[in-house]
């Protein structure tokens, strides 16, 4: 008896779906890239919707044969951002599903004015995964960056996803890719943030078009720039690509990267693979004053070798080392000169180093922190092993007799 | 054939100690330990480990003495019937109490987490309902399931830990005991207050009906112990994963830790499986302190026929619910309420009444010997 | 037996046994009565033509009435009759109602006119099949015998493979109309002789008027009639009867039914087969996770279907949200009503598959696979990937060997889809431990219907689940088998 009426309970309750958090799946917009733009007062949050019946019922097509675009992006106003991403629904009938978001876009100008102010709401929202990728633009509105449509994966959304994994990867010139590094970063005491950055070239307007990419030249394309320096919250400044790749190397993110490098007088280059690197950073307090510390060390593999340089020598192999630690030295002088001189902000970890080490000293220069780092002195050791020479084991000029323009651009 | 032979040994009572060990951390005791020693966290549930061995011995004191005699009428039998009532009495509102606030807990984060929109009544009556149906078959079935369950939430949490390991840095959990020990100390008791609590109700269980009964304060100081260090692991690896910032900014941070699993590049987003066993860690807390609050009133009022004892154990979970439901404002008064009130008034008064039922058992043994 | 109408005793005239039997039986015309004489006594040969051989009563009885010489009138013809008629049986009655039992029951009645007491003679005719192939449990590699409808043949296949003599076999008779035989078999040096007797003793208080099948004995001596899972195992082939019994479980057999119970039996009983015994035991381990793997799946998978696309969608995989979009966009029900409906055709389905005579199954199959897959999709009444679950779903039912433990997880497999579609993974969560609560509290006869699992029993660990060697060929069964815990020479 009992069990007949705990049935039939339950079977009122279901048929009710009153069930308050029922939804179908075809009710939902799936986000998969949001911009965030700021203009005259009120924030503009351009949203990038995924259209499911573009998109899995051609499976069979290949999508580019149809009319419409498969994604659409809708722009929404409001004070906060909560109240711009509710303005979209009065536009399309979707409910906001923020769980699948590949990519979030700030733009510069809302990155100058403090990213604090708006990042509440990606933390707060239940469904959202915290672990997309956040990138600031350089130049450029974020909603252009959203309106664009790539070639090969039409929803840009994870195209740029992709992209900013695969150089991270292999490339090693972007960290704090995701959006959990980012708050990390902008969180603890004794070190400052940054953000990967891209840039638009071409013109916006070409870039909705679905035309776009069907040409072998894509007339509008984005490009990953480096990074944002912030002090605080507030973007101040952007490191170039070598100054990101040397930022990458000191923090110890970098997996798989490459570095050219001049084998001889005559201008040649050689390039070396770094594959496996690890890099610790310290802080000492010596005379009162903090002396910071990074000592780099790599395994590397020569990948690829123009110049005359007999490999199968030894003390070649030594030389080729030893020009490497030179390079890599000048690289991550770049960086810390940077970092020191023109932003004068504590990227690197020098203040969180003596934070979670020394508490005691920390106290004594937390106040400005960051005016004691732009005069601080450091020391860089790099050592490099070069491990492997790849298929080959004499460069290709060395043994080629004859001609002694071979190589030559 | 048997009908009323209830067979528990003494693993399962172990087994339940493990999930009443956990069942205040979800969402009300982390948040409130982490706010008190930060990044420190695990070094104090650590030390609990060695300051936690005081309470779990008194309380196998208190069970070993009479062995065939629950809580309840130990009670009467040690302090007269009067006084012996009063403090069955007592016994009996904490209790309730510990219930509505474990209930509020398992809603609070069932809401938070899974279904937003849903009003709480529902998600309680949901609860209530499954922790009803267990409490009607009885303590022979519940310690069975423990024993099952046991199984799914080990390998949840070492899958976890596994995965999890790649992303933990120790760096992350430095400086350590940079304000020096005495925080650390008050952590640990703080800690030991919402450990210790619901293990009260497993007074409610006569040693005499237990199998084995040998290996009972083995098992049950085993138990007890594995469920700190299970929290030892958990803090842990949250804090060298997310920082102590994150940390301090989520109230249920074990959740969000495992939105960086990934299995494989396809199955990334398993923080929704991986995440149920806390449930069981509530349910549990919830089903023991409605199973105390049934043999309370079974005590009190000796029902002979079972569909009496039935009809009350409903309209009890069905008082729980709704005064659950409707107590509580918001998260911030639960916060208040377990930070600052809970340890001195709840835990602290019930260690009391443990304690001097302890010594009075001493005095009474020590009489009875001369 | 309870005996519901005054006994007669049989009386010393024949004529009137004659005219009483006739009255109680409506004058039936298949008894057939014929009338001999035999060293100056009138006998009447009284048989049912139906039951009985009539090889049998042409060549032993009638040929030795009329062909044995006339001697001197023995004193005792009763007596003398029952030690010289060369049959196997004879049983002396002396009242109606044995004499009823024994006429349908294919015996042969001889009423000798003066005495009160007549011979039964056993003359039956073998109305069953004949010993055939194992119709529905299925095994590779072993014995393909299987039980018939004749009782006797059934003992006799199970006592061929037991050849001790402690194999006792004890037995009941029910029903007043149907008096049907119930045989209970159980080795007594190893089974629990206090469980047999509880078992006879229940059996015994049974009233009703026909068995028809041991469902019916079952039923009414088990502990837990309103719980959906059985806690007997049914069989129809002769060497898993002998596998159980020599782990100390009993065996009752009905007559008239080729279905023989083996009592007690728990949760993990059900996933085995008698395929265990002829394959290794690491082979066997892995079919046995399969099976449980199946259980899982056919529970947990369109629950789990329904929660992750109604409730928490952000738990699908990032490539597949896109597809599973676009299919539900075009579908009209939610997809509560979507997953019942593709149940409740599933379920018709089988249940037409199991009853259509074969002439017609390939067709009516072939349809059903039409309608259901391709037609429904492309009418877009249900979406494709629902078809899929609800096909992994069903087939991975089937695989589980038993077909009482699938009746039984039809039920919870609704209750799972209804809490799911209420609340999500939370109702997915409150399904299994409202499932695992109800499979822990019941018990089959005494034992927990979740050992050796939960209660944890560390000696029986080898054949629960996993099997290994020494519990295949050296170690029984601790929570059945009583005594005799090691299957070495020197205990058995």
């Amino acid at each position: 008896m009992k069990k007949i009426k705990l049935f039939i309970i339950l079977i009122f309750i279901s048929l009710t779906t009153g069930c308050w958090n029922y939804r179908e799946l075809n009710d939902l917009a799936i986000v998969s890239a949001i911009g965030i733009d700021e203009e005259n007062g009120v924030y503009n949050v351009s949203v990038q919707i995924m259209d499911p019946a573009q998109q899995g019922g051609n499976t069979n097509s290949s999508g580019s044969s149809s009319e419409s675009t498969p994604i659409d992006v809708y722009e929404g106003q409001g004070k906060t951002i909560l109240e711009a991403i509710s303005n979209v629904l009065l536009k399309q009938p979707g409910d906001i599903f923020l769980g699948h978001v590949d990519v979030v876009v700030i733009s510069d100008q809302l990155a100058r004015k403090g990213i604090e102010n708006f990042i509440d709401f990606l933390l707060r929202d239940r469904e959202s995964r915290k672990i997309f990728p956040m990138v600031i633009t350089k130049n450029t509105k974020a909603s252009d960056i959203i309106k664009l449509i790539t070639p090969l994966e039409l929803i840009s959304g994870k195209y740029i996803n992709s992209t900013l994994e695969a150089t991270k990867k292999n490339n090693g010139i972007i960290s704090n890719r995701l959006f959990d590094e980012v708050l990390m970063c902008l969180f603890v005491e004794g070190r400052e943030a940054t953000i990967s950055s891209i840039e638009l070239i071409g013109s916006p307007e070409k870039g909705e078009n679905l035309d776009n990419p069907s040409t072998s030249i894509p007339s509008t394309y984005f490009q990953i720039s480096g990074s944002g320096v912030f002090i605080d919250d507030k973007l101040v400044g952007y490191f170039d690509l070598k100054e990101s790749m040397g930022y990458t190397y000191i923090r110890n993110q970098s997996e798989s990267t490459v570095i050219s490098v001049p084998c001889d007088n005559e201008g040649n280059y050689a390039g070396i693979k770094l594959e496996k690197s690890s890099s610790k950073l310290k802080t000492t307090i010596k005379d009162r004053k903090p002396i910071g510390e990074i000592t780099f060390d790599t395994k590397a593999v020569i990948s690829e070798f123009n110049c005359k340089m007999d490999l199968l020598k030894t003390e070649n192999i030594k030389k080729m080392e030893k020009i490497t630690n030179k390079e890599l030295k000048k690289l991550l002088d770049n960086t810390m000169i940077s970092a020191q001189k023109e932003f004068k902000s504590d990227v690197l970890g020098f203040g969180e180093y003596l934070y979670k080490n020394n508490y005691k000293e920390w106290k004594k220069y937390k106040k400005n922190w960051n005016e004691t780092f732009s005069n601080m002195e450091y020391k860089i050791k790099v050592s490099t092993e070069i491990r492997n020479v790849g298929s080959i084991i004499d460069s290709l000029k060395n043994s080629y007799e004859g001609n002694p323009n071979y190589g030559k651009e | 054939m048997e009908k009323n032979n209830n067979i528990i040994s003494a693993a399962q009572i172990g087994i339940i100690g493990y999930f009443l060990g956990n069942a205040f951390f979800i969402g009300m005791g982390n948040i409130s330990v982490v706010s008190l020693v930060k990044q420190d966290a695990w070094l104090a549930a650590l030390l609990a480990v060695i300051i936690g061995l005081l309470p779990i011995s008194i309380l196998i004191y208190i069970m070993n003495y009479k062995p065939d005699k629950n809580i309840l009428e130990k009670n009467k039998a040690l302090f007269g019937k009067i006084l012996g009532g009063l403090i069955n009495l007592i016994l009996f509102v904490y209790i309730f109490f510990i219930s509505i606030l474990i209930i509020w807990s398992a809603s609070n984060y069932a809401i938070i987490i899974y279904l937003t929109d849903t009003p709480r009544i529902i998600v309680i009556l949901l609860i209530v309902l499954l922790v009803i149906y267990a409490v009607i078959k009885g303590i022979e079935t519940i310690c069975r399931t423990g024993q099952i369950l046991l199984f799914i939430t080990v390998i949840t949490i070492i899958t976890i830990a596994t995965n999890l390991w790649q992303y933990s840095d120790f760096y992350n959990v430095k400086p350590i005991l940079k304000d020096g020990i005495m925080p650390m100390i008050e952590g640990s008791m703080l800690y030991l207050s919402y450990a210790f609590t619901p293990l009260i109700s497993l007074l409610i269980i006569p040693k005499k009906t237990i199998k084995d009964q040998k290996k009972l304060n083995k098992y049950l100081i085993g138990g007890f112990l594995f469920s700190i260090i299970t929290m030892v692991l958990v803090f842990y690896v949250v804090t060298s994963v997310l920082t102590i910032n994150l940390v301090d900014l989520y109230r249920h941070p074990a959740y969000y830790v495992q939105k960086k699993i990934s299995i494989t590049p396809y199955f990334n987003n398993v923080e929704n499986f991986f995440s149920l066993h806390w449930f069981l860690n509530l349910f549990f807390g919830v089903i023991m302190s409605l199973y105390f609050l049934r043999e309370y009133v079974q005590y009190l009022f000796k029902f002979k026929n079972p569909k009496h004892l039935k009809v009350s154990i409903i309209i009890l979970g069905l008082i729980v619910a709704v005064i659950s439901n409707n107590l509580f404002e918001n998260g911030t008064d639960v916060f208040n309420l377990i930070r600052y009130h809970f340890p001195y008034w709840v835990a602290g008064v019930l260690f009391g009444i443990l304690l001097l039922i302890c010594i009075l058992i001493f005095i009474r043994k020590k009489t009875e010997d001369t | 037996m309870k005996i519901d109408q005054t006994n007669k005793k049989l009386m010393n005239s024949n004529k009137k046994n004659i005219e009483e039997i006739k009255k109680r039986i409506g004058d039936s015309p298949d008894i057939i009565i014929k009338k001999l004489s035999f060293m100056k006594n009138v006998i009447h040969v009284i048989f049912n033509e139906t039951l009985c051989d009539q090889q049998i009563i042409n060549k032993f009885i009638l040929e030795y009435f009329v062909e044995t010489p006339m001697k001197s009138n023995p004193e005792n013809i009763v007596k003398y009759l029952s030690e010289n008629i060369p049959t196997r049986k004879t049983t002396k009655i002396s009242d109606f109602d044995t004499l009823f039992y024994n006429l349908f029951s294919g015996f042969t009645i001889i009423l000798i006119d003066g005495e009160e007491e007549a011979l039964s003679i056993e003359t039956r005719f073998q109305l069953d099949s004949g010993i055939q192939e194992a119709k529905d449990e299925y095994v590779l590699k072993g014995p393909k015998d299987a039980f018939t409808e004749n009782y006797q043949t059934n003992i006799g296949q199970i006592r061929r493979r037991i050849k001790t003599e402690k194999l006792w076999l004890k037995e009941v008779e029910l029903g007043t109309k149907s008096k049907t035989k119930i045989g209970i078999m159980y080795v007594s040096d190893i089974a629990n002789v206090e469980l047999v007797e509880q078992v006879i003793n229940k059996i015994k208080d049974i009233e009703i008027d026909a068995i028809l099948g041991s469902n019916y004995v079952i039923e009414t001596i088990s502990e837990n009639k309103r719980n959906v899972f059985p806690n007997y195992l049914s069989t129809e082939r002769p060497d898993f009867v002998a596998m159980n019994l020599l782990e100390g479980r009993i065996a009752i057999i009905v007559e008239n039914m080729q279905y023989v119970i083996i009592i007690p039996a728990v949760f993990v009983d059900f996933f085995h087969s008698t395929e265990d015994l002829y394959q290794k035991s690491i082979n066997t381990t892995y079919t046995r996770l399969i099976r449980i793997a199946a259980l899982l799946i056919t529970l947990l998978v369109p629950a789990i279907y329904i929660a992750i696309t109604t409730f928490n969608q952000e738990a699908i995989p990032e490539s597949l949200i896109i597809n599973f979009a676009a299919q539900r966009s075009g579908v009209p029900f939610p997809a509560l009503i979507e997953a019942i409906l593709m149940i409740i055709t599933f379920e018709i389905l089988r249940e037409t598959n199991l009853r259509i005579p074969s002439t017609l199954g390939s067709a009516l199959s072939i349809v059903g696979a039409i309608v259901l897959g391709e037609a429904a999709v492309s009418a877009g009444i249900v979406s494709p990937i629902m078809v899929i679950v609800v096909a992994i779903t069903s087939i991975s039912g089937l695989t589980v060997s038993s077909s009482d433990i699938i009746n039984g997880i039809r039920w919870w497999r609704i209750i799972f889809i209804v809490l799911a579609s209420v609340s999500g993974l939370l109702g997915v969560l409150i399904a299994s431990i409202l499932f695992i609560l109800n499979l822990a509290s019941i018990k089959s006869f005494g034992i927990p219907y979740l050992s050796p699992i939960a209660p944890y029993y560390k000696n029986n660990q080898g054949n629960s689940i996993f099997l290994f060697n020494k519990y295949k060929f050296f170690k029984r069964n601790s929570l059945t088998a009583k005594k005799n815990l090691y299957r070495s020479k020197e205990n058995d």
